[in-house]
């Protein structure tokens, strides 16, 4: 299917400002308006009107919906949306309770919608590349993922909150067998929150996921967005090392290494994804939005011991 | 001042690529007077530099008054037996790491080499290695104040073609081996607890088999460490990496005050990648393949047998990073979350 997509944003979140920010063209994507608190500015940039949201979904011409608003307020704007039969791209969580993700399901189930799976590292060039690489028969069986988030001290609440998503996100998305074991080890290790997770995973076909989560950067290591990742995945036949902060994805062979410099912004690549969905492309984010609600329940509960 | 007489018992890879060249380098301190092997050419190949005899089988070298301390470079499970015996004797010892299989074996070790009284070194040479020193110069400073978070991964290349971890090499025997836990990890646990010198208080792990080739010898481990001090440690090493992986040793520490990073990719100044990998010739001695680190552990040794004092690592370091790297074995097989210590 060819055609113009009309996209409608809620909230004024990183990955909506950088989604105006790049400005147009973005491919048959055209953003069409924008709705939710703070986002004047946003529209003014864009050269769109601000609406209610109530307005933004009912418009039968909008086709997908892109909901980067507070965490809190994500999972009824996602229901919403679905309900009224968009395709919607989010970033995790999506829901922070078994309730909102059931309510999510039950909307798309009833309005015909679609949900897209909105994490960055997955969306971004490096990630994005990786998933490929790690998949691809050259790389023969995955036998581990370490995947470290770190982020400056100066950060509030819980860990698991902050960053825990994201890394779930990825790694449910590179893992492909289901996760057996769970293990945590955390603390509040620099304040008063816990804001230190190291994470043990075993998946059914042995794959063992290391996850370090920590806002244990001190000034003299400054961080933005979602801070330092660094990502080693090991294959039967070939490993990947993946740092989204850094510029490039290396692929390391027994002959050498490839390095790919990265290109654009994980909005972009989630608007693509939302042109694939609407040309047919099947999509599951529901089900690994459950998936990774469901897995962080359980580290949740492993994190309780200490 | 004369020269301290040594033996070697084990001929193999860790003592060419390492003892042997530490003596070379230690010439004006030590002298090689026999080696033993139960490879009849490989205790002759190594004696052959140095003029010293050589045997297959390691008692008759502890006979020699001419020899003051012998350098154990066998498998963790012949350690026990050949450390009592060269106690006995009254020999000095360096031991390879990892000390033993046991905490009751390392126990005997400890005993006997008390009851001589003579010295007893495990080989962790980490502790001798410029990186690591210089962290822990910088803590022992209070450069990052109190130690709250660390990891140290240790991403192994594998060979090509594959022979460790493989049948062809004891490694890769179930029935002998100790897998990458006793050969690598228990590095990584030494440092987690030298660092943050504190006692271990939970572990929980997960261990593998990741080398084509392996008939069932752990290879991978992860572990994660709970101290006493509420600090928290791990660990991934894995053997699995192809050549010229450039995220081999990846320490990382950070403590209230800042944080101390020695990471492979950071430190290396010059890197050249050929057909079969790449190495690192800018920054060779930050790195850990290298000779400087078990000179100066031979050196230990023999500063400790001339001034008559303890070695600067004791043998109940070594037990307590044995102790660690057990229970992260057992966790691992357990699923359970081990205490050690007041907490078990």
């Amino acid at each position: 299917m060819s055609g113009v997509i009309r996209l409608g944003v809620i909230g004024a979140g990183a990955h909506a400002t950088e989604l105006v920010a790049h400005g147009a063209p973005l491919g048959r994507i055209a953003l069409a308006a924008v709705a939710g608190q703070g986002t004047e500015a946003l529209a003014g940039r864009a050269g769109v009107p601000v609406v209610d949201v109530d307005t933004l979904v009912g418009d039968p011409g909008l086709r997908a919906v892109l909901v980067d608003a507070p965490v809190a307020e994500r999972a009824a704007l996602v229901a919403g949306a679905l309900r009224a039969g968009k395709i919607v791209v989010c970033p995790p969580p999506v829901a922070l309770d078994a309730a909102a993700l059931d309510a999510i399901a039950a909307a798309a189930q009833a309005g015909g919608g679609r949900l897209l799976c909105g994490g960055e590292i997955a969306h971004g060039e490096p990630g994005r590349r990786g998933l490929a690489a790690m998949t691809a028969p050259e790389f023969g069986p995955l036998r581990s993922l370490y995947l470290a988030i770190r982020q400056p001290r100066c950060g509030e609440g819980d860990v698991l909150d902050a960053i825990g998503w994201e890394a779930l996100d990825f790694v449910l998305a590179a893992v492909p067998g289901k996760i057996e074991k769970v293990r945590v080890n955390a603390g509040a290790q620099f304040g008063a929150a816990r804001d230190t997770a190291v994470i043990l995973l075993r998946s059914a076909d042995d794959v063992v996921v290391t996850i370090e989560l920590s806002r244990c950067l001190p000034a003299s290591l400054p961080a933005t967005g979602l801070g330092e990742v660094e990502i080693d995945v090991m294959g039967a036949l070939q490993a990947l090392r993946i740092t989204p902060q850094s510029t490039a994805v290396r692929v390391h062979r027994d002959g050498g290494t490839d390095l790919a410099p990265w290109l654009d912004a994980p909005v972009l690549a989630m608007l693509r994804a939302v042109v694939a969905a609407c040309d047919g492309q099947a999509t599951d984010g529901i089900g690994r939005t459950r998936a990774v609600f469901d897995l962080m329940e359980r580290i949740r509960k492993e994190a309780v011991l200490f | 001042m004369d020269r301290i007489g040594l033996g070697l018992i084990g001929c193999g890879g860790i003592a060419r690529s390492a003892h042997l060249p530490a003596m070379g380098q230690l010439v004006d301190r030590v002298v090689l007077r026999a080696t033993a092997d139960i490879d009849a050419a490989a205790a002759a190949a190594a004696a052959a530099p140095w003029g010293a005899d050589h045997a297959t089988d390691y008692r008759a070298m502890l006979e020699r008054p001419d020899i003051q301390a012998v350098v154990i470079a066998t498998p963790e499970y012949l350690h026990a037996d050949q450390v009592e015996a060269a106690a006995a004797a009254g020999k000095h010892v360096l031991c390879e790491k990892p000390m033993a299989r046991t905490l009751a074996e390392a126990d005997r070790m400890i005993a006997a080499c008390a009851a001589a009284g003579v010295q007893l070194l495990v080989g962790h040479s980490r502790r001798f290695t410029r990186r690591y020193m210089e962290i822990r110069a910088a803590i022992d400073r209070g450069d990052i104040g109190d130690i709250r978070l660390m990891r140290e991964n240790e991403r192994r290349m594998r060979a090509v073609p594959q022979v460790w971890w493989t049948p062809k090499h004891w490694t890769g025997n179930p029935q002998v081996s100790g897998g990458a836990p006793m050969m690598n990890a228990i590095h990584e646990a030494d440092l987690l607890r030298w660092f943050t010198g504190a006692q271990a208080r939970t572990v929980q792990a997960e261990i593998n088999v990741t080398i084509e080739g392996n008939v069932g010898v752990t290879d991978f481990i992860s572990f994660t460490v709970g101290f006493d001090n509420g600090a928290i440690g791990s660990a991934e090493v894995l053997n699995c990496a192809p050549p010229g992986y450039p995220a081999f040793h990846m320490m990382e520490l950070y403590g209230t005050a800042g944080a101390i990073r020695a990471r492979d990719h950071e430190l290396v100044g010059l890197t050249r990648y050929g057909n079969v990998g790449a190495d690192y010739p800018g920054t060779f001695d930050m790195l850990l393949h290298n000779l400087p680190a078990y000179a100066r552990e031979l050196a230990e040794l023999v500063g400790a047998i001339r001034e008559g004092r303890p070695v600067v690592m004791p043998p109940s370091e070594a037990r307590a990073a044995l102790e660690l790297t057990l229970a992260a074995v057992r966790s691992a097989q357990t699923g359970e979350v081990v205490r050690l210590g007041a907490g078990a």
